[in-house]
């Protein structure tokens, strides 16, 4: 850092009526500290019992770091964090609740993090877990990296937060209005603004659980979540997003729907060799029910299908697409051998959209307007690709996203079941590693600034391998809950993958054994 | 008359005694039963323009129902005549109210009686917004006989005579008896005699609940009629027919003041009635004898009969209008009498009040003198010797470079199609010139490009294909016309033809609200692209030409064919070259993060190396600090000799 006066960090601290052996345990945490360029502000928020003033006085004086304010009247906490951000001389700000303790490196790793990216580094969180009423830790929360959309169903950053105060100050500070969800609220306009983010894969905090408080208490206040229906809604006005916000009570997360996209010109390629097969006791020719049921589920008004068939389809394959009502279709003969890759780029290169979606021909749509909620996410600057839920034939999960890292590349929630589920991973949009290509959306420009599918793995991989040049593009993938198609591919199909496939994925993508899964979100 | 109400948008609105009575139109339509109706309500139910210029009502029309009770077309028989004097209106069977609608925003009041509940039902919802109008179910028997209408509408009766068994005379009366003085009675009918029927078309039936065909009527049947309820008659042909007309002319006026149009004016084949029709549908050559032989008054496919004790005289000899494109491109043209010029031709928008069309073209309202002359495109169809053919699409091709002045609007349409030849001095003269395209590069070679190409269609079609053309698709045929009329031409050019044809006709043409105009653009990119891959079927019977100079040809043809090739071959590359870029591309990408992965890797190794080392180090200095230490010093010194002396000795 430049700024060599003056501490690095000001903790912010509203205090409100804590118990003071409570209090003590807080500030033995703060002073343990192996990181010590910090300074505290404790803001009382004018609290009734009459032991919190003395005993702030009493922790003060035992370290000069430590600053009291204290309120002529009870403001509630916006009011009081705003008194302590305002007061604040550090460049960094860290928010610390008057009940939770931090680990003794926390402020060392938020230091390490701030040195690697002194000029840019806008915003820090990290894991937590959670300190039982009887002093034993438990409830470990593995957080994802950075996910904004993930963000916008649940406040999961938390604690333990660092923000950068000059940008806290810009952006207006905590908002009087939005209590109950004020942290949500503030972080939502940060990051925003942020030029970047960082997550810190450690319990740098304990958040003590007391009945009735937050921690303890997995129902939300009401005012709480009408407070952050409000701030997630702002975000989307203030972004340009045009979709509304709701509350998933069962699970405790919120629920973003977007106004489906009808209009943006859309290619959906579908490679095929012309298969039928039994669904549901009755036989079908998939390409041809596939198409059928996208084009009835959908309002879109321009909608294109290229059909990308194997010489050796069978004719009447070939003469039933072409009878379909209503259907734009692009018929591209592949006359090679079979790689599924190289028929994906060739539909590409054949397709006018604006907007390519890559479907298998085993599929049928499910939810309304599968097409228009898809692509609608790929408006918005940052994501790359979206992703849907695909369920088997007999309505377990077939994909929820997939995995990459964590020690090998799977598909999330497998063949769990769908209904009345409680996960909120499988209700809710989240950012995830890679999507299938069984059917996945992307921007045209984006598909050919990548160099498309891999024509190097022809069979298992190419999707994965697509995801993560995309990634690499600083893009985001986008799973969506709600969007749901059936995929018929055999529930007891294990795909044998080579050595040689893994060996490619690990010479361009690293070692998935070693490495942490960025977009899992493991909370135990 | 009882008296007058203020609408809410200010006009006049009179009571009509049919108004005070307890008629009204409120009818469920079962979709299961009436599939037809219930998707014509639905398309009314979802439209967000309901007027007769609505562009989104008429891309709704798939077949020739949706369309008979939809269309805006519908009207043009009223608008070939001057009605806006008319306020009170009575329209006896609208069925689904396309007429209803145009009534209703021309005049103050119109009564409408349809005695189809279900499609009274759609009529009343097509005018929902306009005060003017009431929509009852019933049949002229319902109305009050009194003498209020300055207009009694009744286009599409005659299915409704029989079903209801009125006599024609009968039902002109009970009119009669309904118009106010000075009222005029509009009457459609199918002539027994039409070209069309004698070709063996069956005239359409448009209620489903009725079961036997509209009475068809002889020009006189219809005369005396009229004459028997007091009134006299003004006969107008109509062509396709009385329902879309795409023509509406006086037979005789017309005949005097430009006989050509007789046969130019009625296109044909009429669309059919979505029913089958025999093969070698004669209607166009029972039409030019007809005309040939001066029967053409009594056989034009519908008439339209002006009924009023004093029928005024028609504005025009005859009115004709473009058919099925946006409203706002829509034309209506009117032949007129010009004392100083002879006949002309006046052009005007059909909708003035229709939103502005997005797009470069323009529709160009414009009165021009009808011009003695010969179609250019017949010309060249008859022509046998190549050398005329040449300089014929020379002398064209340097009309359009005369016609394009740089920064002005390029007259699109200035193709073979719209030149004569002219009589008089034998130069090439344009009509019909109603398009203009907003100023551009090279606009005379994208006029010359869509000149050769639908050139290359109308000869391909022509009665008699031209022998220069046999063994061609269009597209070649189109490219060999272009090169005749301007060698220097690109061999590409089609690309760029194609492109700009789909997107213009794109915006020219209706689409519905379930497509987007880019969507449009790619079904007409890919119609044209393919019709410029056919050869379309040879007319049966058609004459052959004496062949001309064989060499001449046979180079052509195979510089065409070579042309051809070379496209295709030029396309595949380019696929390929798109392709290979997108391989490279993915290559570049998996270096750079093999690269990466590297790196990552090799910092890790750096990084355990480093560990390594410094427990290596560690170790070292644990050792000498070992080795420093006194048990070591006595141990190694003392302690260890004396062992190694000891094990000598018991050895």
């Amino acid at each position: 850092m430049t700024e060599t006066s003056g501490p690095l960090f000001s903790i912010v601290t509203p205090v409100y009526n804590v118990p003071p052996a409570v209090f003590r345990d807080t500030v033995d945490s703060v002073l343990a500290q192996t990181f010590g360029d910090w300074e505290w502000i404790l803001v009382d928020d004018c609290s009734p019992d009459e032991a919190v003033a003395p005993e702030l006085r009493a922790q003060a004086a035992r370290d000069p770091r430590i600053r009291v304010l204290t309120r002529e009247q009870n403001g509630g906490i916006v009011a009081a964090s705003n008194d302590g951000v305002d007061a604040a001389k550090a460049p960094f700000i860290a928010l610390l609740d008057h009940d939770d303790l931090l680990t003794t490196h926390a402020l060392a790793e938020m230091a390490k993090v701030i040195a690697a990216h002194p000029d840019d580094i806008d915003y820090i969180y990290s894991n937590e877990d959670k300190m039982l009423p009887d002093g034993r830790l438990a409830h470990r929360f593995a957080k994802a990296d950075w996910s904004p959309e993930r963000f916008r169903h649940g406040m999961y950053v938390c604690h333990f937060s660092v923000l950068r105060t000059s940008l806290v100050r810009e952006v207006g500070r905590f908002r009087p209005g939005y209590d109950g969800s004020q942290d949500h609220d503030l972080v939502l306009r940060v990051t925003e603004k942020a030029r970047r983010i960082h997550h810190v894969p450690r319990v740098l905090y304990h958040w003590r659980m007391i009945p009735g408080s937050a921690a303890g208490d997995g129902d939300a206040k009401p005012y709480a979540v009408t407070a952050g229906i409000r701030a997630i809604q702002d975000q989307l006005d203030r972004l340009d997003i045009p979709g509304r916000v709701t509350r998933q009570e069962d699970i405790g997360h919120y629920r973003v729907e977007r106004e489906p996209d009808l209009t943006t010109p859309t290619s959906i390629i579908i490679p095929t060799r012309g298969t039928s097969g039994r669904v549901w006791g009755s036989t079908r020719m998939f390409v041809v029910e596939a198409i059928r049921s996208v084009r009835e589920n959908s309002r879109h008004t321009s909608l294109e299908f290229v059909v990308v068939y194997d010489t050796d389809t069978p004719p009447q394959v070939l003469a039933d697409l072409q009878e379909l009502p209503d259907v734009e279709l692009v018929l591209v003969h592949f006359p090679d051998e079979f790689n599924f890759s190289a028929k994906c780029n060739v539909g590409a290169l054949h397709a006018s959209g604006d907007v390519l979606l890559f479907l298998n021909d085993d599929i049928q749509a499910e939810s309304d307007e599968v097409i228009g909620h898809l692509i609608a996410p790929l408006r918005e600057d940052g994501v790359g690709l979206t992703g849907p839920k695909l369920l088997f034939e007999n309505g377990r999960i077939q994909h929820a996203g997939v995995g990459f890292g964590d020690g090998h590349i799977s598909h999330m929630h497998y063949k769990s079941l769908d209904t009345d589920t409680r996960d909120p991973e499988l209700r809710i949009n989240r950012e995830v590693s890679a999507v299938t290509g069984a059917c996945v959306a992307v921007r045209a420009e984006t598909f050919h600034e990548v160099g498309g599918f891999t024509e190097q793995l022809p069979m298992n991989f190419n999707d994965i391998d697509f995801s993560l040049k995309v990634r690499r593009q600083g893009l985001r993938i986008v799973w969506l809950a709600d969007v749901v198609l059936w995929h018929f591919e055999s529930i007891t199909r294990s795909p044998h993958v080579e050595s040689w496939e893994r060996d490619f994925m690990l010479a361009r993508w690293g070692d998935f054994r070693r490495m942490r899964d960025r977009y899992r979100s493991i909370y135990t | 008359m009882s008296g007058s109400t203020q609408t809410e948008g200010g006009a006049l609105t009179t009571t009509t005694p049919l108004r005070s009575g307890t008629l009204h139109s409120a009818a469920e339509i079962d979709a299961a039963m009436f599939p037809d109706e219930a998707r014509l309500l639905d398309a009314l139910s979802t439209a967000t323009d309901l007027s007769s210029s609505s562009d989104e009502v008429e891309a709704a029309c798939a077949t020739w129902f949706d369309r008979h009770h939809l269309s805006s077309a519908r009207a043009n028989t009223l608008r070939a005549i001057d009605i806006s004097a008319r306020s009170t209106v009575l329209e006896i069977a609208p069925g689904g109210g396309a007429v209803t609608r145009y009534l209703g925003e021309t005049c103050t009041t119109v009564d409408a009686v349809e005695s189809d509940p279900r499609l009274a039902t759609i009529a009343a919802r097509r005018c929902d917004d306009l005060p003017s109008v009431q929509v009852h179910v019933g049949w002229i028997d319902d109305v009050p006989v009194e003498p209020v209408y300055d207009l009694v509408v009744a286009l599409d009766v005659m299915g409704d005579l029989r079903h209801h068994d009125t006599a024609l005379e009968t039902f002109v009366q009970q009119c009669a008896a309904l118009l106010a003085p000075g009222g005029l009675l509009v009457l459609g009918a199918d002539n027994v005699d039409g070209v069309r029927f004698v070709a063996g078309d069956a005239p359409p039936l448009a209620r489903h609940g009725q079961v036997e065909r509209p009475a068809q009527w002889h020009r006189d049947d219809l005369e005396k009629a009229v004459r028997s309820a007091g009134l006299s008659p003004a006969v107008l042909s109509a062509f396709p027919d009385h329902r879309s007309a795409r023509t509406v002319f006086d037979h005789d006026a017309l005949a005097g003041l430009a006989p050509d149009l007789l046969t130019a004016l009625p296109g044909f084949p009429s669309p059919s009635y979505d029913g089958p029709r025999p093969a070698g549908f004669s209607e166009a050559s029972l039409w030019s004898q007809a005309v040939a032989r001066g029967e053409g008054a009594r056989s034009a496919n519908s008439f339209v009969v002006i009924a009023a004790t004093e029928p005024p005289a028609p504005a025009s000899a005859a009115t004709y209008w473009s058919m099925g494109r946006r409203a706002a491109f829509s034309a209506t043209n009117t032949v007129i009498a010009d004392a100083g010029t002879g006949p002309l031709i006046r052009r005007e928008p059909t909708f003035p009040d229709a939103p502005r069309a997005e797009g470069p073209l323009h529709l160009r309202p414009h009165s021009e003198p009808l011009l003695d002359g010969t179609g250019l495109t017949g010309v060249l169809a008859a022509a046998t010797d190549p050398v005329r053919v040449a300089l014929l699409l020379r002398e064209w091709s340097d009309l359009v470079d005369r016609s394009v002045v740089e920064g002005e609007p390029v007259c699109w349409d200035l193709i073979p199609r719209n030149v004569l030849i002219g009589e008089a001095h034998g130069g090439l003269e344009p009509f019909d010139q109603e398009w203009q395209l907003d100023a551009r590069p090279g606009g005379a070679d994208l006029v010359r490009a869509r000149g050769a190409f639908w050139l290359a269609y109308d000869l391909m079609v022509a009665r008699c294909r031209p022998d220069w053309l046999r063994g061609r698709t269009v597209g070649e045929a189109a490219d060999y016309i272009l090169r005749l009329a301007r060698p220097d031409t690109p061999f590409d050019w089609f690309d760029t033809f194609v492109d700009l044809e789909s997107t213009l006709m794109s915006h020219i043409w209706p689409s519905s609200p379930r497509h987007s105009r880019q969507a449009r653009a790619r079904k007409e990119w890919n119609s044209v692209s393919s019709l410029s891959n056919t050869t379309p079927p040879e007319q049966p019977g058609a004459g052959t030409h004496d062949d001309p100079g064989t060499s001449l040809r046979d180079v052509i043809d195979s510089l065409t064919a070579a042309n051809a090739d070379l496209r295709a071959e030029v396309q595949a590359l380019r696929l390929e070259q798109r392709r290979t870029a997108l391989v490279h591309r993915d290559h570049a990408v998996g270096l750079a993060a093999e690269t990466e992965a590297l790196r990552e890797k090799l910092a890790r190794v750096k990084r355990e190396s480093r560990r390594h080392k410094d427990r290596a180090l560690l170790l070292q200095e644990q050792v000498a600090a070992m080795k420093k230490s006194t048990t070591w010093r006595v141990g190694s010194r003392v302690v260890k000799p004396l062992a190694s002396i000891g094990r000598k000795s018991r050895s």
